[in-house]
């Protein structure tokens, strides 16, 4: 359970939990390939999560930025394994955190250290501890984490989008509460406000670049700022995506101990 | 064996591909200091002096290398460490270890099969692990080996991964070499896990020749935002450690070999439990806590008839001959495992991040039956990416009689570097 520079090591967990959940949103279920619950709310969030997964299952490298003031604080590589909407694997790949990997499955989370030999079950707040906060807010998953409702319309941005309100079903969503403001066309997202349960402004992600994969546009940037410390700023961007058959110990806990990196 | 891998590993190293490998640098050096005390187990220091051991400063300075990569169309995985030691009036001794060497092959998707030297940790408590029943035994400063000491099995094992469960089937090699398969020492190990309901849970079984079964079961658990719990169970009949006979009741003045496999033809079964919680509190502080208790332990009346009998040879003096005695007193350093000797425990961890780049941790093993106590304050500084200085001390104490304070050591201060490339 103990590591050595363990608070380094979690926030740079917290950085790769950041992925996880978001990944988990990655990976849901590409447009017209998985039958969707009936009702509003699914359908709105499949919708918007069409922008995000361009395969079912697929291999994904991450770049995380992290700045202060426009001046970058820390960078971060990250390869992310993704399957369907509710398994993703997140491995470190660069500076003393190399090798780290991060487990996610149905609202389960493991993280396995290079150091070690067995992986550890991490509680929600261990896995948002330190810088993880900033990316944290990608690990939405979306349609299996969110009740969806629109409430109108807004210009954000110079677009006609419209407000659609996000609210925690499961008790491992990371945050209480989302509005999400998405074209009004398209269901496209440009912007999203993360909510404490007190009602307070916690985090801003704004939907930067979206390029083609396949065929149809995917998200490949967001960044995401910090509301309670201003100036604090995380990007991420998604470098290339691969088609993969992942095996299936890339999804067990106990398949990533000995798991290789590629 | 070490030259006929380290072999292997160059022959194999001469067939990567430039890219296909990941190699991790970590160094740790390190200046320790031990204090001695006198005790029922160590009279005029006779247990520090059978040991070797003299005051003042112990340097040791490790290099570890571990390098994965994919050759052959297999997954290879090499941990050596080279250390360099340096006693009071001693000199310098060097040592290669091989800590791990497997190979590995994805077979199918699903299937996965391992060859070699490998670490495995079936358990998930955090000092203690009655299920851990191929790992190497743990230390207490350092249960998940981020200091690289342990060494692994010689092991065959071939897993099957499902969505939610895996099956794992291991052979093992004795600890001591390599004998005819089958033959006594050879072990089987089995390990079923499965996520249900958002609880990991295994059962683990241990199959030795000479020996019952080992049968246990474990789980982890998240309960809300800031909880995890676990906890293992271990089963056995028959007690299969060493025990000083007098523990028994049984005269021993003159035993040559003071600790004796007295419970294994025992048909009572031995249980061992632990049941803990990680709370993660604001501001990042880990709190973990576990309690730890195992039949196989030293009850209070089996300790006091030790320490009677140890008393009676001392007071004897001369006329019991040094070896028995010296014998006799340094059956401790078998007590003082990572198991401990006696049976009931509270193990208690506390992690306090200091500023950005420091952290301060703390671990307290209580003994319940004598309120002896060990801590294990620790700080350490980051510096940069590579570079983390440490300070680190143990503190022994309790009753002259207790378990922890009647060890030989009653303090060390440790001074280190750590280095990870």
């Amino acid at each position: 359970m103990r590591v050595r520079n363990r608070t380094s090591r979690r926030i740079a967990a917290a950085g790769l939990g950041c992925l996880a959940l978001a990944l988990a949103l990655w990976a849901a279920p590409a447009a017209g390939e998985t039958p969707f619950p009936a009702g509003d709310s699914a359908e709105i969030l499949r919708k918007i999560d069409a922008f995000r997964a361009p395969y079912p299952e697929f291999f994904l490298r991450v770049r995380v930025t992290s700045t202060e003031n426009g001046r970058i604080d820390e960078t971060a590589l990250f390869d992310a394994y993704i399957s369907g909407p509710e398994k993703s694997l997140i491995i470190a790949r660069e500076h003393a955190n190399r090798g780290m990997k991060l487990l996610y499955v149905g609202g389960d989370m493991w993280i396995h250290l290079p150091d070690t030999h067995r992986p550890l079950r991490i509680t929600p707040m261990q896995r948002m501890m330190g810088e993880a906060s900033n990316g944290d807010i990608a690990r939405l998953s979306l349609t299996e984490d969110y009740a969806a409702e629109e409430s109108g319309l807004k210009e954000v941005d110079g677009a006609s989008c419209r407000r659609i309100v996000l609210t925690a079903v499961r008790e491992s969503a990371p945050y209480h509460r989302v509005v999400l403001f998405v074209r009004a066309e398209n269901y496209r997202a440009v912007r999203a406000e993360f909510y404490l349960p007190s009602g307070k402004l916690f985090k801003t992600a704004r939907y930067e670049e979206y390029k083609p994969v396949e065929g149809r546009l995917i998200l490949t940037k967001m960044t995401i700022s910090d509301d309670l410390r201003r100036g604090r700023e995380t990007t991420l961007e998604y470098l290339s995506f691969e088609k993969r058959t992942i095996p299936a110990r890339y999804f067990n806990k106990n398949g990533l101990v000995d798991l290789a990196i590629d | 064996m070490k030259k006929a891998l380290l072999l292997m590993a160059l022959v194999v190293w001469s067939r990567l591909p430039s890219a296909a490998w990941e190699i991790r640098f970590l160094g740790f050096y390190r200046g320790v200091y031990q204090s001695f005390r006198e005790s029922i187990f160590n009279p005029q220091n006779a247990c520090v002096d059978f040991l070797g051991l003299r005051h003042g400063p112990n340097y040791t300075f490790t290099q570890f290398a571990g390098l994965s990569f994919k050759a052959l169309s297999l997954d290879w995985r090499i941990d050596l460490s080279v250390k360099a030691a340096k006693s009071p009036g001693a000199r310098w001794e060097t040592d290669l270890t091989v800590h791990q060497l497997y190979l590995q092959k994805d077979l199918g998707g699903r299937w996965s099969l391992l060859a070699g030297r490998s670490i495995q940790r079936w358990g998930t408590g955090y000092a203690f692990n009655p299920t851990d029943v191929i790992g190497p035994a743990k230390e207490l400063n350092d249960p998940d080996n981020t200091e690289k000491r342990a060494v692994g099995n010689d092991l065959l094992k071939i897993e099957y991964f499902g969505d939610s469960f895996s099956l794992a089937l291991c052979g093992l090699a004795p600890p001591g070499g390599w004998t005819k398969p089958g033959s006594e020492g050879w072990r089987l190990a089995f390990r079923a896990y499965a996520n249900i309901r958002h609880v990991d849970m295994s059962w683990v079984a241990l199959f030795t020749s000479g020996k019952s079964p080992l049968w246990g079961f474990n789980f982890a658990a998240v309960a809300g935002d800031r909880l995890e719990i676990h906890g293992e169970v271990g089963l056995q009949k028959g007690s299969y450690e060493k025990y000083h006979p007098a523990s028994q009741g049984e005269l021993a003045l003159y035993s040559a070999d003071p600790v004796e496999q007295v419970k294994k033809a025992d048909r009572r079964i031995y249980l061992q439990t632990l049941l803990g919680f990680t709370y993660t509190f604001p501001g990042n502080v880990l709190w973990v806590s576990e309690i730890y208790h195992r039949d196989q332990g030293y009850s209070p009346e089996d300790w006091g008839r030790v320490i009677e009998y140890l008393s009676f040879l001392g007071n004897l003096g001369g006329s019991v001959p040094e070896d028995v005695l010296l014998a006799n007193r340094c059956w401790c350093l078998q007590v003082f495992s990572p198991n401990g000797a006696m049976r009931d425990y509270w193990m208690n961890y506390l992690q306090v991040p200091l500023f950005k780049k420091g952290t301060l941790t703390a671990t307290h093993l209580w003994n319940l039956s004598d309120f002896g106590f060990v801590l294990i304050p620790e700080a350490a500084f980051a510096a940069g990416d590579h570079f983390t200085f440490y300070l680190r001390s143990y503190i022994f104490q309790g009753r002259t009689t207790s378990e922890f304070g009647s060890f030989y050591q009653s303090s060390v201060f440790e001074a280190g570097l750590r280095l990870m490339l």
